[in-house]
């Protein structure tokens, strides 16, 4: 018998508090009487997502020596009279049924569907650590989204069970144990344990995050961390693993609600990049921290809402890409991971977008620019290509028709692998954009007919033109900009124009290109690869 | 959707860009250099300087940043 593993099957009837017991039956871990049920509820969604994602095996893995829990262990509960065990149980999740014929109990059995589990990628769904802590069950957990469920901070992370090397594309969910941390902690473990591997900084535990965060700015002693963290010591810890923390302050905690579609357009751009956005709330209860994965996108605009520049006489409208979403997909320590953060009553029970106070992003070391300056840089460099596009007509105009921005931090590898792929855009210009020398990362600004830009459908070819400017560029002196390329379909019904033009800046000086065609493009999806 | 709108370049600008526009349209493909004066007259449109405008952009996300510090979450 393979004492560590048990495998069983995950059956509709199967309710959180029943699967919980079977797990960790009463009297392990730190099992107290009066220990409540409060810190159920996160559970109670995995057990939900699992049932969404399609899991009907579940394998229990006994005696997981978790290094987060190891961690917070040795800072909190190794101390207490009480012992509580050190061990955790992870529970993987899989597509595969367990065949009839297979002794299931037995260790060849189990060894035996997990090698069948192996020959389909799409099976394993991932795992949840439970933790020793019946108040905080959920540990590490790392499961995938639901399909088209609209996250896009994730990564693929390998699991190694009995031999198999198994992968799971998903991001990391915690649920806060109130002790060694809070929500902010288990907000910052995800945000960076999710982002680990792609900026190559160090993974901290909640007990290292909550050391680093009250280092220099204690408020209070630091275990147990219950009492959370503020904004600043949340700062301080991000910044000690290793990351640029950028802090957008939305309103201050006391003042009247958030708009929604502000702290959207706020947060899209990052979340399109694959960046986690850690978002500070207000409710009626308090404070509390979230972190932003993902967003809902719909086929039409959720809001009639434009942003508008004026400068001189200039008026420069477009619809941002924020308009299309109309909720962000949050991991919520308190409540669980993939749920939706909407517009709502701020007033009501529960969280909703008005509640936002600020966000903070941990950028890549080396951008300087945020995405609100690149916003503004790129109406800049539209201005400016527009002007020169359209003078053969004697009456230069900025585009005809309604037009999205759909702005994004992007790795030059990624832009190159879309200029590569993108078969509708003009010879000339997927030269230049795949040998140019490029900056490491690069704000994206892509410009799209709104009457034909679909945020649900990847495929739709609705591109009309970019700007690219370098983030690394100080925004001030404007020296940023890369390439602004504009296209015929935004200026429809014009002759004289031709298909299109290439405004580039480099080194050698400005200079325009004009495009032998101007088919519209797809977006780029996934630019961090 | 009214966004329709003109860029009212000097009848000089308007000029100089109708130049380069039409000789990189004689030559697609080619890139056709851009003077500095052209660029900068088309920036006369923008009467705000940069870094007026992105003034307020800056005072946006940061301006409430002391007071956001100190709130606590849990």
């Amino acid at each position: 018998m393979v004492s560590r593993y048990r495998l069983r099957p995950f059956a509709p009837t199967d309710t959180a508090a029943h699967l919980l017991e079977q797990i960790f039956p009463k009297g392990k871990g730190s099992a107290s009487a009066l220990a409540g049920v409060a810190g159920r509820v996160p559970w109670e969604t995995v057990v939900t997502h699992l049932r969404a994602i399609g899991a009907v095996t579940l394998l229990v893995q006994a005696g997981v020596r978790d290094p987060d829990f190891l961690e917070e262990h040795q800072a909190f509960y190794a101390k207490q009279h009480r012992g509580v065990l050190r061990s955790c149980v992870r529970v993987h999740a899989f597509k595969l049924p367990i065949n009839e014929s297979l002794a299931a109990d037995s260790d060849d059995g189990i060894l035996q569907y997990l090698d069948d589990a192996l020959a389909d990628a799409s099976s394993y769904l991932g795992f949840v650590t439970i933790r020793p802590l019946r108040h905080a069950p959920v540990g590490a957990t790392i499961l995938v989204d639901v399909d088209g469920g609209g996250s896009t901070v994730f990564d693929d992370f390998p699991v190694h069970i009995a031999g198999n090397g198994f992968a799971v594309r998903g991001t990391p969910f915690l649920q806060q144990d109130n002790a060694v941390g809070a929500c902010a902690q288990a907000s910052i473990w995800m945000a960076l344990r999710t982002i680990r591997r792609r900026q190559g900084n160090a993974a901290y535990s909640p007990a290292e995050l909550t050391v680093a965060a009250t280092r220099y700015l204690a408020t209070d002693r630091s275990f147990p961390g219950r009492q959370g963290l503020t904004i600043q010591q949340m700062l301080e810890a991000v910044k000690f693993a290793g990351h640029d923390p950028l802090h957008l302050a939305l309103r201050m905690p006391e003042s009247p609600p958030a708009d929604s579609q502000a702290v959207l357009c706020e947060a899209l751009p990052y979340i399109e990049s694959g960046l986690p956005v850690i978002t500070a709330l207000m409710s009626q209860h308090g404070g509390h921290a979230v972190v932003a994965i993902g967003r809902s996108v719909e086929p039409h605009q959720v809001v009639d809402y434009r942003r508008r520049y004026r400068d001189g006489s200039i008026t420069f409208e477009f619809l941002p890409s924020a308009s299309f979403v109309s909720a962000l997909v949050i991991h919520n320590d308190n409540s669980g991971p993939y749920l939706r953060l909407a517009p709502g009553d701020p007033r009501l029970n529960g969280y909703c977008l008005e509640q936002t106070t600020s966000l903070i992003v941990t950028l890549p070391e080396g951008v300087f620019t945020t995405a609100a300056e690149a916003e503004l840089l790129a109406t800049r460099a539209i201005v400016l290509v527009s002007a020169i596009y359209t003078a053969p007509t004697g009456s230069p105009s900025l585009p005809l028709t309604a037009f999205v921005l759909r702005p994004y931090l992007c790795t030059r590898h990624a832009f190159r692998r879309w200029a590569k792929g993108a078969s509708l855009l003009s010879t000339e210009v997927g030269m230049r954009y795949r040998s140019h020398e490029l900056p490491r990362y690069m704000w994206v600004i892509e410009i799209h007919d709104a009457a034909h830009y679909d945020p649900t459908d990847p495929s739709k070819q609705s591109r009309c033109g970019e700007v690219v400017l370098d983030a690394s560029a100080d925004p001030l002196h404007a020296d940023g900009l890369i390439f602004a390329r504009v296209t015929s379909q935004l200026w429809p019904g014009v002759s004289g124009i031709g298909a299109g033009m290439l405004f580039s800046e480099d080194e050698s000086g400005p200079s325009v290109i004009a495009l032998s065609s101007g088919a519209p493009c797809e977006a780029l999806l996934q630019p961090w690869d | 959707m009214k966004h329709v709108l003109k860029v009212e370049l000097p009848e000089e600008a308007l000029e100089q860009a109708a130049q380069v526009a039409q000789k990189a349209l004689g030559q697609p493909g080619v890139a056709v250099p851009v003077s500095r004066g052209t660029l900068d007259h088309i920036d006369t449109l923008l009467q705000k300087t940069l870094s007026e405008t992105l003034q307020v952009v800056r005072e946006r996300e940061r301006a409430p940043a002391s007071e956001s510090l100190k709130m606590r979450v849990w």
